[in-house]
This record gives structure tokens, C-alpha cells and sequence, in this order.
């Protein structure tokens, strides 16, 4: 109960935060994904977080926990990777599908560099096995080009914000880069100022 | 002498055994038949012996007569009976339709008939069948020496429920001493823990078990746990026969004598029927000490405590009376008594019960002034003389509605001017009163059983303590309480059935234009009511439709069926649809936004809404707006409700058909989301449920393709998107800006946090919580999935990850169906 009306509390003052989406250029998809090995502490499963902008504008996020169990923390991260991998792909088709396909390749930062190194190594590791699909997915789509695995400081890792408390400035920092932000000082009318029908 | 032929053996009846007369020979010309008497008592072995009166046959070992025949002439007759002799007393029994032993008995006594004795120990089925009565009872043969030998027991079920709830009475009453118990009792299953307790009494106060107990064969004692017990402490358990209520006769007789002094107490004092509990009591109280005939005149109480009771504490039933208030409650000058009505003698307290008429209240008082000349009910209302039917043991269904539902008027002070008789000083009541006379304790006292489940009234104290509740104070629990809704007091508030709905003419605007759109868009035929067809119900759903930043817009009555009465494979098929999804609408969003095209809002009157339906579905008719020429018809739908289970389904289905013969394409990735292409001109149609953003590269476009649409479905235009899924969407000069600020502080006022603390920061919170309100957590989500990313998923997933991340799951991949 303590939790929730903290949560209640943060909502309130909160309240006049929005997402702001922004005309910005078509060109490139870029996600970051980050998970906290075992941080579920009933399960121990881990939790994997992700965001996608597409351009400046950030379209897509989730916070998930894992349907099974992780024995290492790459594992964890790989798996936030294939999750966000495949949510990309899904932007990817469906842009082309709007018929504004992307040219680049979809860069997903991470940063776990184990898990960056499984995604273009092709060596087979002996704690991986049991990740194969993950494994086999991610290294398909890099070697197709249609992503790519960086690696991310962790003072830029943005998906951080959804795993674990923050101190004050990198949260506001954060929230900022998520284009979570005030409203803009609008002035009467500028509503319609876009166009007019 | 010719003897013409050889006539078969004959015999002569006698009372005894036959006569056998062998080789008759037939003589036409002798004109009597003669018996040889040599061959008689050779053939017979007996003896004849004559004599001047006639002569006898008798049985020559045994001596026994068989015939005598008298003879008045010259010869020796022998008189055969008559001709009827050979008949046997059974047929005669039966000729004369079955008459009694006495009646055949006389018959034969006066010699109009002849048979044999009838023989009263065989068993005529046809007259135990046709005749059967009911068998004498006789005296009891059975006596007590001590008491609790036996102890009888009956239950009354009275047609009235008393003030205090009690639907019957149970009465226990010792053989021996006539002593009596009764207790009202509100269900009969309250018996059992009546006996248990009265056992208990009895062994504590008496030292003695009871032996035997009598009661009737009710199913309230014929049960498992009686016999349990019964079987347990060593009783004897007797039933009475079924149905033979006389076998439980003396407790019957007392329930008669106890309900004809209720009766009398009652109309003397004109106490209204439903007091009858307390008239109960102090009829049990009374008969305990009067003397009783079967007793030699002695009292139950003299028998059953060795004492001789006192009388003079008695006091009329129902008679004005002043108890003493116990101190100065307020202030000195305040009234020292009030007017009360004289109930009965308490159970556990040595005084009087008085009820305030006043404030309804009961009074436990010892220092009481009695006018024994004045009854208050009377006053108050004279009740018919039939009220007390009731308490008649045959129960011809009485009902005393007006009794019952009687609130009872307060008493004026200047009705009642009390001719004052102290009739006894408090000391000598306290002195003689029966309860200081028992040698072991006041609980001692007759008629009392003080187990408290059994009195009917807890003593109230005479002092009360006002609370809101009294008063009707009451602060209704805002916080969380997310069922209350803050609506405005100066708009109709919503009703909660169609007929309040009705009676407030803006609702039932609102009902009678959905009522004329259904009719308009001939949603549904009437047809005579098929036989074994699935009628699936409907019913109005009324809601307040609020602009985008919170104010009334107008009534909202919407006619749903109800898909619950569905049955899947006769009226119903697929049910799923899908919706958009909520990275669909920002990537469409973001592409409008990058290329500057206009974004607009439409909205689907409820024509769209009614898909057409491939089913079969019938439905009664809407509250409110029968037919009346036909309000046995029933309406055959053609168009889906709201509500049905294929709603969704064909509602999603007829716009994907329509606007796929206008060039739209049906995205795969997001079955919500059509897209169109014509060389450059391009356009995106969103849809969720009955909300559309149709987006378009040209405004041209935009208008051509709305009034394609607007020529299929009643459209509304909301001009350039502004409020989309709870969303509040503002412009300005960089962008969009989406912000849920509209629907987030709807959540904190429902939570009733309006004026909490403001927390611009998530600090981490401690990982121990408590469960959280699922409902509140729904909610939540619905924020920080659709819009806010990062506001509550981080703590939320701390709190209860499993109901987060699942919420998150549905929602993300929202495959909204039925």
C-alpha cells in the first residue's frame, strides 16, 4: 500500500509530463535494451527492458519479465537483445509495409559486452546452449544486416531508467531523453497552427 | 314298496358335525322320507334316544347333543332348518354389505337368520380397508416418582414473527411436577441447543438427568444430533407416532392452555400480537406458580423447589408503569421516571421489564410504581378481536400486516395522568420476591434459562451514548474507493434501472433517440416468437459522455445485448476483433509528423457500430419500448448489438469489407491499421473500436476518402486528432505533444490522493510490499503502457512484477477479443 500511493504520489506530481513526438527524419531505428539478472526476487527470473526510437521519437517500450530462468547475466542481456530484436523487425516490416522502409541497419545498444560478442561470434560457447534460438535469431539478423549490436556506456544506457532506481539528475536526465518532457509553452492557437483544413 | 332309483348320499345339518343318511333309496309313493334309525347310528355312531317330547341325537362316545327335535304329533320329525342353513355366517356377512359382529350377532339371536357363530378373530380385509378408525386411547398408565422421570416437549410455530424476530416458541415440561421452560426461538434448528442447555440447567441446579424425554415427531428432534445425544447422556427417546400428536398429549394440552392465556393477556391489555413473546414469558411464569388441579392444588414450584410461591409481586400485563431512572443523567432537574408499559418479570434480574414507549426502549428496573387500571396500547389503537387468531392451534394463514408494519406512535405525557398507587414498597418486593426465596441462586428462578442465546432482548443500558450512526451522520470512505464517481449534482446522476431512467425526462431522451437510431438503421425485425429459439436479452447501459477535459457533453443510453445468454455454435461463431496497437499509432504518428500530413479524428455514430450479423440471433424487446400491437413478438436481429458476443467481430469486419472496396490495403502486421496508396498519395486509417485516425497526404485525399466513408457510416468529424484512447493531443511549433494528464488525475481523485504530496522522483522503494489494488494497478498500467514510459513500469515491476510484466504482455500485444 506504501508502494502504491508512492506511485500515486509520483503520478501527481508528474502530471503535466507528456511524450512528445517530434517531425524528425525517417532513417533510422535505434533501440536500447538492458535486463537485471535475477531481479525479480520471487523468481529470480530477470527483467528485460527495452525502448525504440524511431528517428528522435520513441515508439516503443517494454518492460518484461523473462519467461524462463537465466544462469548468467549475458544470458539475461542476450535475451533482452533477442526480445528488442525482434520488436525492431516488427517496426522494420511495418514501416515498409507504410512504404518508408528504412535504409540503415537497426542499432541496438546494450551494454553487456558478452552478450554484444555473441551476437556477431560465431562460436559456439558451452553455456549457450540452451539459448540457441535466441542465439541463432540475432546472429541471422546481423548477418543480414539488418542489425546491429553496440555496446552502450552505462551512464547512456537510457533503458536503465526502467530497471532500477536512479539517482535524481541521470532520472530527470533519462526521462528527458525519452522525450518525456513538459509541455511546450504554447501560445493561443497554436494547436492549428500546423495546417488548416 | 318300489323303490324307483338309488338316490346320492345325503346329511342333516346339525350344529356340530353333520348327519350322513347313505343309501337313500327314493319311493315315489311314501309321502315323508323316512330315516332308519338302526342305519343312522351305525352310519353316524351315535345315539338317539326318544323321549315324549321328542328324541336327541347324540354323539355315542361323547355324549354331546347333535340334533334335538321336538315332536308334537305321532311321529318323530326331524326338523331340518331352514333352507338358508346351509349359508356360512361369512356370506351373510358380506350380503349384508359388511355390518358389525353386534348386528350379525343380534340377527342370529332373534333367529331371523341361521349360520354359524360369527367368528370375530378373522380379519375382514374389505372392512379394514373400507372402515378403518383411528384406535381408542387410554389413560396413561405411566407414573413418576421424581422429577425429570419425563419431560415433555413441543414446539408452536406462531404466523407472526414477534418484535424481537422469533418465528416459534419450544416448551419443555417436567411429568412429574408440571414445571414449565418455553423459549421463542427465532429457526427450529434452535431446539437442539435449547434442550442441550436446559439439561445443563437442570443437572446443575437440580443435580438430576432427565430420563425419558417425550416429544412429538418433528423433524426439529427427530434428528441425527438429538439422537446423538440421547444416546450420549443415556436418555430414552420417545417419539410420538406420526401424525399422532395426541401420543405428546400433555405437552399439546399445555401448548392450548399457555396460547389461551397469551390470548387473554393480550386482548386485555390490547398489546399488539407481535409482543407475544413477552406475554409468553409471563405465562410460563404464572403457571409455574399457580396451583394445579392434577397436582392436588399444589404449585409446580412448591413441587419442584419445596416452598410455597409468593404472589404479591405480580403485577397486571401490559399496565402503565414509572420505573426510576437510575441517576440524574444530565442535569438535576431533569424527569426522575417516564412513562413505560410493564413487560414481564426479567429472567436474570430481581425487578421489572418495562418497555419506553417513547423511544422504544426496555427498562430493567426494581423501583417501579404500577397503575394496574391503565393500558397505553389501548389508548393507542383497539385492535379487532380476530387479531389474536392467530394464537388459534388450528393455523389458517393469518397475516397482521398491519401490526407488524405499525410503527408505533410515541405517548404523550398529558394521554397518560397516572393516578399514582404505590402498590408495594420496593423493599417487600425485594423481600418476598420469589427469586430471594430460592435457597441456590436468583438464575434459579422459574422460567429461567439464562443462556444468552435464548433471550431475546440483551438488557440494554439505560443510559445511551449518541453516535453518528444514530444520527444519520454519515462520511462516506473516499479513499481507494474507486466505485464513486465525482459527478456533478446539477446533471442527472446515472440511473440504476430502466425505469428510474424513464421517469428523468434527459434520460429518456437519451433512450428514445438510441431507440429511433436502431429503428432508423433497421436493426432487427419483428417476428412472432420462435419456438426453442435461444432469446438472448438486452438491457440500456446509460453513461455520462464527458469532453476531453472532463466537463458533461450530454446523456449517453446505449442498448446492448446481452452475450452471456449467447450460445456459441447457434447464435454465435468468432467472436475475436483486434484493435490497434499503441507502437502502431506512434510510428504512424511519427510518419505524419516527419512529412507534415494531417492527422484527423473521426467518430463512428452507432450506425457503424452494427456490423451486419451472419447469425441467427433473436432478442426480447427493450425495456421501455414495447410494441404494442404485437408484445409477443420478438426481435429478429439483422445487424449485430453491442454486447453480442460477435459484436466486435462483425463490427471490425464490415469497416475492414467497406474500406477495402474504397483501394485500402489490410495491414498484416496490425490488423487495425488499412493503409492506402495511389502513386504519392497515401493514406493510413487507425482504428480502435469505434475510434479512427485516418491520416492522409493531402487534405484532398483526406475529404474525398471522409465522405466515402461518411456515405457508408454515420460519421463525426473531430477535426485534427486531439483526443485519442484517454490521450489529451496538443500541437505546437516542434511537435505533438501527448499527455495523459486528463485520465492520470481522474485515477488520484477516485483514489481520493487529490491533495497528496507530489513526488517528482521515483526513489527506490523498499522491496517488502504489500500486495497492491489490482484494479488501481490496472489502471496504472493502462498509463504507463500507453503513454508515460518509464513513470510506473520501474516501480511497478519492484511491487509485483508477475501482474506488471503480464499486464504488459496483453497490452503490448493486445489481441483484444470477445
Amino acid at each position: 500500500m506504501t508502494a502504491l500511493k508512492r506511485i500515486l504520489r509520483y503520478v501527481q506530481g508528474t502530471i503535466h509530463l507528456g511524450l512528445h513526438l517530434s517531425p524528425s527524419p525517417i532513417t533510422k531505428l535505434i533501440s536500447y535494451t538492458d535486463a537485471n539478472w535475477g531481479g525479480c526476487p520471487d523468481t529470480r527470473r530477470s527483467i528485460s527492458r527495452y525502448c525504440v526510437f524511431l528517428g528522435d521519437n520513441l515508439i516503443s517500450w517494454s518492460s518484461k519479465r523473462q519467461p524462463t530462468l537465466s544462469r548468467s547475466s549475458a544470458e539475461a542481456e542476450y535475451r533482452g537483445v533477442a526480445n528488442v530484436v525482434s520488436e525492431s523487425c516488427w517496426i522494420h516490416n511495418l514501416l515498409l509495409e507504410l512504404h518508408f522502409p528504412i535504409p540503415h541497419a537497426t542499432m541496438v545498444y546494450c551494454d553487456n559486452v558478452s552478450a554484444i560478442y555473441l551476437s556477431g561470434n560465431p562460436v559456439q560457447h558451452q553455456r549457450t546452449k540452451h539459448i540457441e534460438m535466441d542465439i541463432h535469431f540475432v546472429r541471422e539478423r546481423v548477418a543480414r544486416g539488418q542489425a546491429r549490436v553496440l555496446h552502450v556506456p552505462s551512464r547512456h544506457q537510457i533503458a536503465d531508467i526502467f530497471t532500477k532506481g536512479l539517482p535524481h539528475i541521470l532520472f530527470d536526465d533519462f526521462r528527458t531523453s525519452l522525450s518525456v518532457r513538459e509541455p511546450p509553452a504554447s501560445t493561443a492557437g497554436c494547436d492549428r497552427i500546423e495546417y488548416l483544413p | 314298496m318300489v323303490f324307483q332309483f338309488t338316490a346320492p348320499d345325503t346329511q342333516i345339518t346339525t350344529s356340530h358335525q353333520p348327519l350322513h343318511l347313505n343309501l337313500v333309496l327314493h319311493a315315489p309313493k311314501i309321502i315323508k322320507n323316512l330315516i332308519s334309525v338302526r342305519r343312522l347310528t351305525i352310519d353316524n355312531n351315535v345315539s338317539v334316544s326318544f323321549d315324549p317330547f321328542g328324541f336327541t341325537v347324540s354323539d355315542f362316545q361323547t355324549g354331546i347333543t347333535l340334533l334335538r327335535c321336538d315332536s308334537r304329533g305321532d311321529l318323530y320329525p326331524v326338523t331340518t332348518p331352514p333352507s338358508f342353513s346351509g349359508l356360512t355366517s361369512n356370506l351373510w356377512h358380506s350380503r349384508l354389505s359388511h355390518p358389525g359382529v353386534s348386528v350379525l350377532n343380534s340377527l342370529r339371536k332373534n333367529k331371523f337368520l341361521c349360520f354359524e357363530p360369527f367368528n370375530s378373530s378373522i380379519v375382514c380385509d374389505s372392512c379394514v380397508l373400507g372402515k378403518h378408525v383411528k384406535l381408542p386411547f387410554f389413560d396413561s398408565q405411566t407414573t413418576t416418582l421424581m422429577p425429570f422421570d419425563i419431560l415433555h416437549s413441543d414446539l408452536w410455530t406462531s404466523p407472526i414473527l414477534s418484535s424481537a424476530g422469533h418465528k416459534y416458541y419450544v416448551l419443555f415440561l417436567d411429568d412429574f411436577t408440571n414445571f414449565l421452560w418455553t423459549f421463542p426461538i427465532s429457526r427450529k434448528s434452535h431446539v437442539f441447543e435449547t434442550f442441550k442447555s436446559l439439561t445443563k440447567l437442570i443437572q446443575t441446579q437440580f443435580l438430576q438427568k432427565v430420563k425419558t424425554f417425550q416429544c412429538d415427531n418433528g423433524s426439529e428432534y427427530n434428528n441425527e444430533l438429538f439422537k446423538k445425544y440421547c444416546t450420549d447422556h443415556g436418555l430414552v427417546f420417545c417419539f410420538s407416532c406420526p401424525h399422532t400428536s395426541s401420543q405428546n398429549g400433555k405437552a399439546e394440552r399445555k401448548i392450548r392452555t399457555i396460547n389461551n392465556m397469551i390470548r387473554t393477556m393480550l386482548a386485555h391489555s390490547s398489546v399488539p400480537p407481535s409482543f407475544w413473546h413477552h406475554a409468553l414469558h409471563m405465562t410460563t411464569y404464572l403457571l409455574n406458580i399457580l396451583p394445579c388441579k392434577t397436582l392436588q392444588n399444589q404449585s409446580p414450584t412448591k413441587l419442584l423447589y419445596h416452598r410455597d410461591p409468593t404472589y404479591t409481586h405480580l403485577r397486571a400485563f401490559d399496565c402503565l408503569c414509572y420505573p426510576l431512572f437510575p441517576s440524574p443523567t444530565t442535569h438535576k432537574l431533569q424527569p426522575r421516571s417516564t412513562p413505560c408499559v410493564f413487560m414481564d418479570y426479567p429472567l436474570n434480574h430481581r425487578g421489572y421489564k418495562c418497555y419506553d414507549l417513547s423511544n422504544r426502549k426496555l427498562i430493567f428496573s426494581k423501583h417501579v410504581i404500577f397503575d394496574e387500571t391503565q393500558f397505553p396500547f389501548t389508548k393507542m389503537h383497539s385492535p379487532s378481536p380476530n387479531s389474536y387468531h392467530f394464537l388459534d392451534n388450528d393455523l389458517y394463514p393469518y397475516l397482521i400486516h398491519q401490526w407488524q408494519n405499525q410503527v408505533l406512535p410515541p405517548v404523550t405525557h398529558n394521554q397518560l395522568i397516572p393516578t399514582t398507587t404505590i402498590d408495594q414498597p420496593i423493599s417487600s418486593i425485594n423481600q418476598q420476591s420469589p427469586y430471594t426465596a430460592s435457597p441456590t441462586s436468583s438464575s434459579t428462578t422459574p422460567s429461567s434459562l439464562p443462556q444468552s442465546p435464548i433471550q431475546p432482548h440483551p438488557p440494554p443500558p439505560t443510559r445511551t451514548i449518541t453516535t453518528r450512526s444514530m444520527k444519520d451522520i454519515v462520511k462516506p470512505r473516499k479513499i481507494f474507493n474507486l466505485s464513486i464517481s465525482h459527478s456533478d449534482h446539477t446533471i442527472s446522476p446515472i440511473p440504476k434501472n430502466p425505469k428510474l431512467a424513464l421517469s428523468d425526462p434527459n434520460w429518456k431522451s437519451a433512450m428514445q433517440s438510441e431507440f429511433d437510431a436502431l429503428i432508423r438503421n433497421k436493426m432487427w425485425d419483428l417476428v412472432p416468437r420462435p419456438c426453442d429459439a435461444n432469446l438472448i436479452r438486452c438491457m440500456w447501459i446509460f453513461r455520462h459522455k464527458k469532453n476531453f477535459d472532463g466537463s458533461f457533453e450530454r446523456y449517453k443510453a446505449r442498448l446492448v445485448g446481452d452475450g452471456r445468454s449467447q450460445v456459441a455454435g447457434v447464435d454465435c461463431d468468432e467472436t475475436f476483433s483486434p484493435v490497434v496497437k499503441p507502437a502502431t499509432i506512434r510510428t504512424v504518428i511519427t510518419i505524419a509528423l516527419s512529412k507534415s500530413w494531417p492527422i484527423h479524428q473521426l467518430d463512428v455514430q452507432n450506425a457503424f457500430l452494427h456490423g451486419d450479423l451472419n447469425e441467427t440471433v433473436y432478442m426480447h424487446h427493450p425495456l421501455g419500448f414495447c410494441d404494442f400491437h404485437h408484445p409477443d413478438y420478438v426481435c429478429r436481429l439483422k445487424k449485430s448489438l453491442y454486447g453480442l458476443k460477435q459484436a466486435l467481430k462483425a463490427r471490425y469486419q464490415r469497416f475492414a469489407d467497406y474500406v477495402s472496396t474504397i483501394g485500402f490495403q489490410h495491414s498484416t502486421l496490425d490488423h487495425s491499421l488499412f493503409i492506402y496508396r495511389q502513386q504519392s498519395n497515401m493514406a493510413y486509417i487507425l482504428l480502435y473500436v469505434d475510434d479512427i485516425i485516418l491520416i492522409t497526404s493531402t487534405h484532398a485525399l483526406r475529404k474525398s476518402i471522409m465522405s466515402l466513408l461518411a456515405s457508408e457510416f454515420a460519421m463525426k468529424d473531430l477535426g485534427p486528432l486531439s483526443y485519442f484512447l484517454g490521450i489529451v493531443v496538443s500541437r505546437h511549433p516542434g511537435g505533438l505533444f501527448l499527455s495523459q494528464s486528463t485520465y492520470a488525475s481522474e485515477i488520484i481523485e477516485r483514489a481520493g490522493m487529490t491533495s497528496c504530496n507530489r513526488l517528482p522522483h521515483l526513489s527506490i522503494p523498499s522491496r517488502n510490499l504489500a500486495p497492491l489494488l489490482a484494479h488501481l494497478m490496472r489502471i496504472l498500467l493502462y498509463i504507463a503502457v500507453l503513454q508515460e514510459p518509464y513513470s510506473t513500469s520501474h516501480s511497478l515491476d519492484l511491487t509485483s512484477p508477475m501482474q506488471f510484466n503480464k499486464s504488459v504482455f496483453t497490452c503490448m500485444h493486445p489481441t483484444h477479443n470477445t
